[in-house]
């Protein structure tokens, strides 16, 4: 039965929660954000109705703390949580959760989230639905002989994949029984191994990446909103997407089409997904995952079917019926800009964004939650944004990605612009020149990443050696002559001498370089104590005593509960004046850090203007 | 310009590639091809690919790239490269063991090209940085490899304080040639692939019969957190790599040069953040708090480079800048333990309070200590032997060193945290702040025990009389009045001047040289 969704949290941060949160506002739902002490100033959070902060350093104790996003679940009054992509989008127990507190989940179900979230038991289901997977053994490893005989039986090259992988982590590639030894040497038991945590994998050589964009509501309606093609990849990461996925014959789209449908009927699957195919060069489509959530690359769906697929999740998990919709129009790219350095075989990098410049104009579209001035440490996520770039077929919409990249400045930090622009002129990705389109999964490594160590030719002449190129040291300036405007382009050595004297005074400093550990926004839980009157543990502990009741009046300084850790007391006193409320813990239990211990109704002592801000 | 290159060209025919020559660099390329093929099944990168990593873009310059090898032969050189490059723009010396060449190890070649590094890095006044990944001793050429790491530990000494080391070990490092990295200033190992032990499990097994993994004997973690030979964990080795060049930003190039400033100007944020200082620290002097939040609200950007973060909780030591000034900063954890000192936490200092003193880094203490962590377990591990190192540290540092107490600052261990007694420029105290000999209750117990006697005698309730005694002693005792009228404190501080006091103080301590001490080798400090 259908049920209406009045207030929804987005428990993510950053551009998916920003991406969620539009289009809830564009329905009239209020929404509900979360966020960690990083994020308290980014734009989602300002955007959202309501914000809540989730203390705590790593994302174990924010973003992906299950049990304090359901209390904030209840105390919002929230009636359903979109679980954005990443964190807990595909945690079953999560989902449960929700659903216990009596709010919407949108996303598939709980059994849909079991059945598909592990790769070894999504194989099976594909079985099941008569799809075919890649070649592989299904069951965990642990037997050396086992593994050779399916290599001898299949062939190389071979991926040993871990079960609980995913973003190309995990993954590791063997083309001989020597190296198949060595992974098994490597990972066996002997050394604390995980190879039971393992599946292996027939490898296609020159196979494309291919999914559909599915969704499936609770009437038994089945729809494709666009096919995508994902094979410009790194470490089996995706870099550049696109929608529809071009030169794909009639026969083979329909198969996947038919093997979706087939995988989604077979866990009566409801909520919008991905399934992810291996595609040959022969047009034979292997089965690789389902994706039970929204995807990084799903815009590029968007901007093709016409529809809002943010906007079709929590119409299918309010139980109407989903949109059909019409066939593609146009063609879209979706451009991962992430902090990466193309001189260094795109290995993440860490920086200031000291200028950024997005391109605007026809056919472009932005979905980003960084701006200038923002430190990105690839610890956390090194994705700044996304270039979505759109026009009515795929030769204009090249034309137009050539152009958007010509006006996007990034500065501070590197980017891997330069990589995308040379791929946009790539014979081999454009299918231009009379070219055949011919990329698969492991083109854009084999021909971009795979440079030599550019240390790898000392001692030798640069002849012989070749590759280094020298180094562009020019400046231009912009002059006119005879009111003609001219670009005029000087070595830097005499440029410097032009501008030498406006630089003496001590201009010429470097910049500090930041690792991004800083947090600019330290705030103590005591002044949140303050505002909030909610008392909060300090550390992992133990109650020993509670020296108040509910409902007693307590003064600012009073003992409240006594904690011990470490065989040390620690005493929790009242930081306000004020009047218990309610008390969350009772003596000789444990408590978490951070877990909400009581809470104080602040008295009238605090005028609540500016609490808002 | 496209002039240029054309100008060269019409000059002169180009030469002929001899055959010889075409046979090196084809050599050279098979080398890093084989190199991949080794290293990245193992998840791990090649020597050069990791030397890309380290220093800025196309700036390494090689010295000997097939010296200890045999061309004719097919033999590209030594197991290690040595050379040349630059990180944020200044020149460092590096060395990277190449494990796709016979395993890494180290034999007469390798040794000597070592050397010559080390010889160069020093006359040029330079950092070294080794990138570690090596099997050990060439068993195969016996002893005369053995013989090369006595060189090498010769000349890390003879470098040690003159010029930076820095270590990551990317691979295994055991036996004699753990001992390379443990003379330099920092280790840095990685999460995964990254072993330091002097006998290994095999060894270990036959000796003791107890068994136990690689990881868990000498892995990056247990480096990291036990033992406290390594100084960061990298996630991976671009994790540690991006680290050492971090580290490198906040160091001199040698002991004769300042650490290089940075610019920075100040915004209206920086108000806000100072003004955050005012609440971070409780009044309660029982309730724990995180100092990495005050450290953070006083350097600029709040950027704090942590060094041994896993290590001895108790104390945090690491670089930072302020004003654009790199300083180190040295503080109590009351977050851990209270912030008392112990014997790990008193060594993680006062190595740090020693690496800054070499390189001319102001060093900033910020103190909240209740004392020595008491307990025989710490008396026989030699609190008094181990904790002496910090005292040695700082009453012997001669570079500017600024004090500020927090809260609380008990007994000997207020002493031995920069105080001006010990040889601190300046020192400041916030209001908050409870110096004294000890905490108060401790100190009633021990004046007023006769008095206490007497109440208990007379029949009277000791606890309140006990709780009169106390109140009076913090009143009249525990608070920085006396220091100020000794001179021991120059100036109490509201939390929010913090930044601006240390600016103001660095400013003044600029011109701070160093005094020639007395006539003699060299100290005899407690190792």
């Amino acid at each position: 039965m259908p049920k209406s969704i009045s207030k929804l949290l987005v428990a993510n941060r950053g551009e998916i929660a920003l991406r969620v949160i539009r289009t809830a506002q564009e329905m009239g739902i209020a929404t509900v954000a979360v966020y960690a002490e990083q994020d308290r100033h980014s734009p989602y959070v300002a955007m959202a109705d309501e914000a809540y902060l989730l203390s705590g350093d790593t994302y174990a104790d924010t973003y992906l703390n299950e049990d304090l996003l359901i209390e904030i679940v209840r105390r919002s009054g929230a009636d359903a949580v979109h679980p954005g992509y990443g964190f807990l989008s595909e945690v079953a127990s999560f989902a449960h959760k929700v659903e216990d507190v009596g709010a919407l989940w949108v996303g598939p179900s709980v059994r849909a989230l079991n059945e598909l979230g592990d790769k070894i038991s999504a194989r099976r289901v594909a079985l099941y639905a008569k799809v075919p997977p890649v070649p592989g053994i299904s069951h965990s490893l642990g037997d050396m002989r086992v593994l050779l005989d399916f290599a001898h039986t299949h062939g190389y090259p071979l991926m040993l994949k871990r079960t609980d992988g995913g973003g190309g982590r995990g993954i590791t590639l063997v083309r001989t029984d020597d190296e198949l030894r060595g992974f098994y040497l490597n990972h066996n038991a002997v050394q604390g191994g995980d190879l039971d945590e393992y599946f292996v994998e027939r490898f296609i050589d020159h196979g494309r990446h291919i999914e559909t964009q599915c969704g499936r509501d609770t009437h038994g309606n089945f729809t494709v909103y666009s096919t995508r093609d994902c094979s410009v990849q790194r470490r089996n990461q995706k870099l550049i997407e696109e929608a529809p996925a071009p030169f794909v014959p009639n026969d083979v789209h329909d198969q996947l089409v038919e093997y979706s449908r087939r995988l989604f009927e077979a866990v009566q699957y409801v909520g919008l997904g991905t399934c992810e195919f291996m595609v040959t060069n022969t047009g034979k489509a292997y089965f690789l995952e389902v994706n039970p959530r929204l995807q990084v690359e799903h815009t590029v769906s968007e901007q093709v079917c016409g529809l809002d697929l943010v906007r079709e999740q929590l119409v299918i998990a309010s139980g109407k019926t989903l949109t059909v919709p019409s066939a593609p129009r146009g063609h879209s790219f979706e451009l991962r800009i992430t902090s990466e350095d193309p001189q260094k075989n795109l290995t993440p990098s860490a920086g200031t964004i000291e200028r950024i410049v997005w391109p605007s104009g026809p056919g472009i579209r932005v979905d980003c939650a960084v701006v200038q001035g923002d430190t990105i440490s690839p610890k956390f996520d090194s994705m700044m944004g996304k270039l979505i770039v759109s026009a009515q077929d795929r030769a204009t919409a090249i034309a137009r990605v050539r152009r958007a990249l010509r006006e996007l400045v990034i500065e501070g930090i590197p980017t891997p612009v330069d990589v995308y622009s040379q791929v946009f002129q790539d014979d081999e990705f454009t299918a231009e020149h009379g070219m055949r389109y011919s990329v698969d999964t492991k083109w854009f490594e084999r021909n971009y990443l795979n440079k030599q160590a550019s240390s790898a030719i000392g001692g030798q002449p640069a002849s012989v050696a070749g590759q280094r190129e020298p180094h562009e040291t020019s400046a231009s300036f912009v002059i006119e002559i005879n009111n003609r405007r001219v670009q005029l382009t000087i070595p830097s050595d005499v440029a410097a001498r032009f501008s030498s004297r406006n630089q003496s005074h001590g201009s010429a400093r470097p910049t500090q370089p930041l690792r991004g550990q800083g947090m600019h926004h330290v705030q103590t839980s005591k002044h949140d104590n303050e505002r909030s009157g909610v008392i909060a543990a300090p550390m992992q502990a133990l109650v020993t005593r509670i020296l108040v009741e509910e409902g007693q009046s307590v003064e600012k300084g009073d003992l409240l509960v006594v904690l011990e850790s470490m065989k040390m007391e620690n005493y929790v006193y009242a930081p306000v004046h004020g009047t218990v409320t309610n008390i969350a813990v009772c003596p000789a239990t444990g408590v978490e850090a951070g877990e909400t211990m009581l809470v104080i109704d602040v008295e009238h002592t605090h005028n609540s203007e500016g609490e808002q801000a | 310009m496209s002039s240029v290159s054309t100008l060269g060209q019409t000059a002169t025919q180009a030469q002929p590639i001899r055959p010889a020559i075409a046979q090196a660099a084809r050599l050279a390329r098979d080398a890093e091809h084989h190199a991949r093929d080794r290293q990245h099944i193992k998840g791990k990168l090649t020597a050069r690919e990791r030397l890309d990593l380290l220093l800025d873009t196309d700036t390494f310059e090689e010295i000997g790239r097939f010296s200890g090898g045999n061309i004719a032969q097919g033999n590209a050189g030594a197991a290690v490269i040595t050379g040349f490059g630059q990180v944020y723009g200044r020149t460092i010396a590096v060395y990277a063991q190449d494990f796709s060449v016979r395993g890494g190890t180290l034999g007469v070649a390798e040794g000597r090209k070592i050397c010559h590094l080390m010889d160069q890095a020093i006359a040029l006044k330079v950092p070294v940085v080794a990138l570690i990944d090596s099997g050990g001793a060439r068993i195969q050429e016996g002893v005369a490899a053995l013989t090369q790491y006595g060189k090498i530990f010769r000349k890390t000494c003879e470098a040690s304080g003159f010029i930076p080391q820095l270590s990551l070990i990317l691979g295994p490092c055991a036996g004699g040639a753990v001992y390379c990295p443990a003379l330099t200033d920092i280790i840095i190992m990685t999460r995964e692939n990254s072993h330091m032990f002097v006998t290994g499990p095999d060894v270990i097994k036959s000796a003791t019969g107890e068994s136990i993994s690689m990881d868990d004997l000498g892995g990056g973690t247990v480096h990291n957190s036990v033992s406290g030979a390594a100084h960061y964990l990298g996630v991976d080795e671009a994790d540690a790599i991006d680290y050492a060049r971090t580290i490198l930003a906040y160091l001199p190039s040698n002991a004769q040069e300042s650490a290089p400033r940075y610019a920075y100007s100040a915004t209206r944020a920086d108000r806000e953040i100072a003004r955050r200082l005012a609440t971070v620290v409780p009044d309660n002097e029982r309730q724990p708090y995180d100092v990495l939040d005050v450290i953070r609200c006083v350097v600029d950007y709040g950027e704090f480079v942590q060094i041994h973060e896993l290590f001895a909780c108790s104390a945090v030591v690491g670089f930072a800048c302020i004003d654009g000034r790199p300083v180190g900063v040295v503080a109590n954890q009351p977050a851990v333990n209270a912030g008392g000192l112990d014997v790990d936490s008193s060594e993680k200092i006062a190595r740090f309070v020693r690496l800054c003193d070499a390189f001319n880094l102001p060093i900033i203490t910020l103190v909240d200590t209740p004392g020595y962590k008491p307990g025989a377990q710490q008396e026989h591990a030699g609190i008094i032997r181990r904790g002496a190192k910090v005292i040695y540290a700082y009453a012997n540092a001669q570079v500017p060193l600024i004090t500020c107490i927090l809260r609380k600052a008990y007994g000997g261990a207020y002493i031995v945290m920069g105080s001006k007694s010990i040889g601190a420029d300046l020192n400041y105290a916030w209001p908050s702040s409870q110096i004294a000999v000890l905490g108060a209750a401790g100190a009633v117990s021990i004046i007023h025990r006769k008095d206490l006697q007497r109440a208990r005698d007379a029949g009277k309730e000791v606890a309140q009389v006990r709780a009169q005694y106390i109140a009076q002693y913090e009143e009249s005792t525990v608070n920085a009045n006396l220091s100020m009228e000794t001179g021991q404190i120059d100036a109490m501080i509201d939390p929010e001047q913090t930044r601006e006091t240390l600016v103001a103080g660095l400013h003044l301590l600029e011109s701070k040289h160093r005094r020639a001490g007395l006539e003699k080798h060299h100290g005899n400090q407690p190792l």
